[in-house]
């Protein structure tokens, strides 16, 4: 492989355009007569006995944007955009209330963390740790695969940006799949299990940190917000990442072992001048340079500060959120001489930052309106649900229905928005702590590892070949299974020892 | 300013320890009091005023705090009896208050009583605002030390209006309570918001504070709506007519791919 045609770089502020199917271009023609008529039936049918004029609105304008989301016959940002417009000029939430969800904390954290993880792909230090651990654990299959999967866990809580770490580990998975005979023409399981694998540990190590994903913070923002409840850093950390890891070495386990077994032959690199490649990446680097001692320095503090959010109050007399703790960090990389980033090398995906604050005011909306609760009242009454009804059935339930619910909703952030203040509204309706199921819940948003389509980084990781969609699907849905029996049994015991479940 | 504060105190303390009296001398307890007001076109209220209550006395004076000022008592009777009773509105400068003499023995009763307030809703006052919205409050504290167990109050709109939104309320909705304490529903056709209070102490409120509106809405939106889709269904009907035209959108989009030489793109 010729080490020129390796890009590391990434370009989050432009969308990538995918060609669509037949089918994809169907549903695009449909979508926005579909949502339109949607629209003016919830909006113009008589408002329903228990809810407010402003909460019918609410309803209706979501579930238009919900459906042009889904079937995209404008992209997700400029439906956000029209969410946004439609709920101000049909009064479901107040102009000032749905332009100023861009201030939140969560748009913020956003924002600081992307410029965050530029730094990590501006000092070359990430692409430095990937070459390093290819090199260091590629001499066996299954020590490559649990390298990646150690080297996903690292990345995790830097770059919150799923797509991003995809894009920074996928050029060493080629090389290291060409290595053990796996090339998209000619693909064995060893290029199954290794890209499989990777997939799953960039969706479910983002559940393993507050961080880790916009969908998390979201949830987040919801629970405090709504269930009246801070989750710190550390505790969201302490509670999920035990199992994130206990899940992925499953899954390290079973998929070569049983799923997709590797043959001898292919347990062993094919082609051993491919390590070479990975060397001469790396030597080419040369030593490690001061902008890649800046980053790990910046990262480091920050990480520190997210990770002892707890104790700042007694430290300092004051304490340093998450956002500022980004915030901080930002600073140090802008300064002059001190820091290694100028505006331009930031790269934030501002159209992720629309899409969240149109969602987000959407989200809001509902809960803000009573709609939210009027929805999950009548949710009750047709499935029977009520106060008397076992916490654990319940947990189960809900546990269960997060999980497999991105195999019909694409967008974590969206699920996070929809599902959680639903969530929180049926732990209050029915007398439980809202923590103790919609935090569970929250854990389960980011294990998007089911099909291609689940996600982006599963897109792009299907793009190279290396897996069919029947194999993600058989591979996804085993881990989705198992993560629903750890997290059944974390309940009953792990998150009880920490107090989220009663 | 001082010395009317003073006054002031003084009349609580004065107006307090007399009720505290005639409260012992009378020896009820209300265990339930309910209010239905009905908001009218013409800003007059009826009030619908259901009140169960229990006495060990077989004769006294039954004493219910009124806040509302401007009251015209349309009819009471205790018990569903149709005998019609003696309601004197009593205001001391504190506030207003009711009282009706009792004659029946001791136990559990029930006071039935409608009466109008004028000029209780000024229309021109209430709006209306932005987007044709009308705002209001009703409120009702217990003025008397006479503790009511369950008191609810509930406010049906004119015919033609629907709440918009519940701005605030006595006792308040906190973001960590299970439910608000108001609930919306419908009496006969019209719009209403019931708010309860358990129990109801001396000096608690209950209120309701809301946004209301027509319950027309303008139809050009459907119009609009139909010339949209109609336009949309048109100008993008290449996604869904032949395979080749789609193939040229599709390799448009390749090329532009191509030329913006993405390599990723963050999960939403």
């Amino acid at each position: 492989m010729d080490v020129s045609k390796i890009n590391f770089d990434t370009n989050l502020n432009v969308i990538p355009k995918r060609p669509k199917s037949k089918g994809e271009n169907r549903l695009k023609y449909i979508g926005f007569p579909l949502g339109l008529i949607l629209f003016l039936i919830l909006y113009l049918m008589p408002t329903p006995v228990g809810l407010s004029m402003e909460g019918q609105v609410a309803i209706a304008a979501f579930a238009a944007a919900l459906t042009w989301w889904i079937t995209e016959p404008f992209p997700t940002y400029a439906t956000s955009l029209l969410l946004m417009a439609i709920l101000t000029f049909f009064n479901g939430w107040a102009e000032e209330k749905v332009l100023g969800v861009f201030g939140l904390e969560v748009i913020w954290l956003n924002i600081l963390a992307f410029i965050l993880s530029s730094t990590l792909v501006k000092s070359q230090l990430a692409k430095r740790f990937a070459l390093w651990i290819g090199i260091k654990f590629g001499h066996s299959s299954m020590t490559i695969m649990g390298a990646f999967i150690l080297l996903q866990l690292f990345l995790a809580p830097f770059i919150p940006a799923t797509t991003a770490r995809t894009v920074m580990v996928l050029p060493v998975m080629l090389v290291i799949a060409q290595i053990y005979g796996s090339t998209s023409d000619n693909k064995n399981n060893f290029g199954v299990n290794l890209f499989m694998q990777n997939l799953q540990g960039i969706s479910i190590f983002s559940s393993g940190f507050i961080t880790g994903s916009t969908c998390n913070i979201v949830a987040a923002a919801f629970i405090f917000e709504m269930g009246g409840r801070r989750v710190y850093y550390s505790e969201w950390m302490i509670a999920m990442l035990p199992i994130t890891i206990i899940v992925m070495a499953i899954s390290w386990w079973l998929g070569p072992k049983f799923l997709f077994k590797v043959k001898p032959e292919n347990q062993v690199p094919h082609v051993q001048g491919g390590f070479e490649v990975m060397r001469k990446m790396l030597k080419d680097m040369g030593k490690f340079s001061i902008d890649e001692a800046k980053a790990s320095a910046v990262f480091l503090f920050v990480l520190f500060l997210w990770a002892t959010d707890k104790y700042h109050m007694g430290w300092f007399g004051f304490e340093i959120s998450a956002v500022m703790a980004a915030l901080v960090g930002t600073v140090i990389v802008f300064l002059p001489k001190i820091g290694l980033l100028k505006w331009n090398d930031a790269d934030i995906p501002w159209h992720v930052m629309i899409f969240s604050a149109g969602a987000y005011a959407g989200g809001l909306a509902l809960f803000d309106s009573g709609a939210a609760r009027f929805l999950v009242g009548k949710l009750f009454d047709a499935i029977g649900l009520n106060g008397s009804l076992n916490f654990w059935l319940v947990y189960i339930i809900i546990i269960t229905f997060a999980m497999y619910a991105h195999l019909f909703f694409t967008s974590k952030t969206m699920r996070s928005i929809v599902m959680i203040p639903i969530i929180i509204a049926i732990a209050q309706q029915m007398g439980f702590d809202p923590v103790s199921l919609a935090l569970p819940a929250a854990f389960t948003l980011t294990w998007v590892i089911t099909l291609p389509t689940n996600a982006k980084p599963n897109l792009i990781l299907y793009s190279t070949g290396q897996f069919s969609i029947s194999d993600n699907l058989k591979y996804g849905l085993t881990v989705s299974t198992i993560g629903v029996v750890v997290m059944i049994i974390a309940g009953f015991t792990w998150f009880r020892w920490l107090g989220i479940t009663p | 300013m001082r010395n009317r504060m003073n006054r002031f105190n003084r009349l609580i303390i004065i107006a307090t320890v007399l009720f505290v009296n005639i409260q012992l001398l009378s020896g009820y307890e209300i265990q339930k009091m309910c209010k239905k007001i009905f908001l009218n076109q013409d800003g007059t209220a009826s009030v619908v005023m259901n009140v169960k209550f229990s006495t060990s006395e077989n004769e006294g004076l039954l004493q219910l705090p009124m806040i509302f000022g401007n009251v015209h008592i349309d009819k009471a009777n205790f018990d569903s009896n149709t005998k019609e009773l003696d309601v004197k509105v009593v205001n001391n400068d504190v506030f207003n208050y009711v009282e009706i003499p009792f004659q029946f023995e001791g136990g559990n009763h029930h006071l039935k009583m409608d009466y109008t307030i004028k000029n209780y809703l000024d229309w021109k006052e209430a709006g209306p605002g932005e987007f044709n919205k009308y705002e209001f409050v009703t409120s009702v504290e217990n003025t008397f030390l006479t503790t009511i167990d369950t008191f609810s109050m509930c406010t049906i709109l004119p015919e033609g209006w629907n709440y918009h939104k519940i701005i605030g309320s006595a006792p308040k909705f906190k973001k960590k309570d299970p439910k608000p304490p108001y609930t919306l529903d419908q009496i006969d056709g019209r719009s209403c918001a019931t708010i309860t209070r358990t129990p109801m102490e001396y000096r608690d409120k209950v209120a309701l504070e809301f946004i209301f509106k027509s319950t027309k809405k303008s139809y050009a939106i459907i119009f609009i709506s139909v010339i949209l889709i109609g336009l949309y269904l048109f100008f993008f009907r290449n996604l869904v007519e032949n395979k080749k035209k789609s193939d040229v959108v599709n390799k448009d989009e390749i090329n532009s791919n191509e030329e913006n030489n993405n390599k990723g793109e963050t999960d939403a």
